[in-house]
């Protein structure tokens, strides 16, 4: 029971600042399974996966009610996202656990750099709507899904500066877009770690029930707190994280 | 009509899905007989909801005689279906 509530309320944790901060599940869930349960690595990255699938269907379903899912450019983009997510998943188990440690490393070390740059550049930052590009993004988003298959992570983090940057999206399209992707990439890539046996099943409803009832709460909280500390204490806490995985 | 029309159903059987995958799951996390097969199927559910998405897809777009995304929706549910080998 204790174990169950502990997993919920991590969950609630993680769900309530992923959705206050924009930051992705995977991000969150990986670190707190292996660093916080001591989980094996590879096994909090297949239960991260398994997870993250259940917040892609929830923000997908509030994404396509507020109509900004661009389903046909979604469609076209797959294909790259799930080769690469299909191929990281494969290739994980011939990684060293020490090379995925250090990779994860260095996605927390990003995202907590968007984090402490999102301050200095405004609310949503600048639009670089280039546009016309689909051939460049559709070659680099087998990266997107190849960080999901290997990290256990939604992706986000590479595919929305490749909605924005190279196709033009606004922010807010570009994450529609990337969630409902998000979801096509982490469930293959979970079905190859479960029938690896990578996935802490007994683990998965509290830590899902948590995080999406943390996002729910998100907006209520929210508005209670100084969004411009909470993003420098949450960045803090993600090199943090990022620290212990590399001598994990 | 575009596939931008289909967002309410899409959205509708995604919260289903994934509604549903989450109480069995959750019923699976308790001691009770069918615990494994309220496992199975919530995975089964959590895991093939968002292919929901890509099924509905390609059934409007047949309809529309859309052949070319017929062709993308279903070279993606065949990628797909490579992560059950």
């Amino acid at each position: 029971v204790l174990a169950a509530a502990s997993l919920l309320l991590s969950g609630a944790v993680a769900g309530l600042l992923g959705a206050l901060l924009g930051v992705g599940g995977g991000v969150l869930v990986v670190p707190i399974l292996h660093l916080g349960f001591g989980v094996d690595l590879p096994v909090a990255v297949g239960t991260s996966l398994v997870v993250i699938t259940g917040t892609s269907i929830a923000g997908s379903a509030g994404y396509l009610r507020r109509g900004l899912v661009d389903l046909e450019l979604a469609l076209a983009l797959a294909m790259g996202t799930l080769a690469g997510a299909l191929a990281a998943s494969w290739a994980a188990p011939f990684l060293p656990e020490r090379v995925v440690a250090w990779l994860f490393s260095a996605v927390l070390v990003l995202t907590a750099l968007n984090l402490l740059r999102k301050g200095r550049r405004g609310e949503g930052g600048a639009e670089a709507a280039v546009g016309g590009r689909r051939t460049a993004a559709f070659l680099l988003t087998p990266l997107a899904g190849g960080a999901s298959g290997l990290l256990g992570i939604g992706g986000g983090l590479v595919q929305v500066p490749i909605l924005r940057l190279l196709l033009g999206l606004e922010m807010r399209r570009a994450v529609a877009v990337s969630t409902l992707m998000v979801g096509w990439n982490t469930s293959v890539a979970a079905v190859i770690y479960l029938g690896r046996g990578e996935v802490d099943l007994p683990k998965v409803p509290w830590l899902l029930a948590g995080i999406l009832g943390g996002a729910l709460l998100a907006p209520a909280v929210g508005a209670r707190l100084a969004q411009r500390s909470l993003e420098i204490g949450f960045a803090l806490l993600l090199l943090y994280g990022a620290v212990r995985m590399m001598g994990s | 009509v575009s596939l931008e029309a289909r967002a309410p159903l899409l959205r509708r059987l995604l919260l289903a899905a994934g509604a549903a995958a989450l109480a069995a799951l959750l019923l699976s996390a308790f001691p009770l007989p069918a615990a494994g097969a309220f496992r199975t199927a919530g995975l089964a559910l959590l895991l093939g909801a968002p292919w929901l998405v890509v099924l509905v897809c390609l059934g409007d777009a047949a309809a529309r005689r859309a052949w070319g995304w017929v062709a993308v929706a279903a070279a993606l549910l065949a990628v797909a279906a490579l992560s059950l080998l």
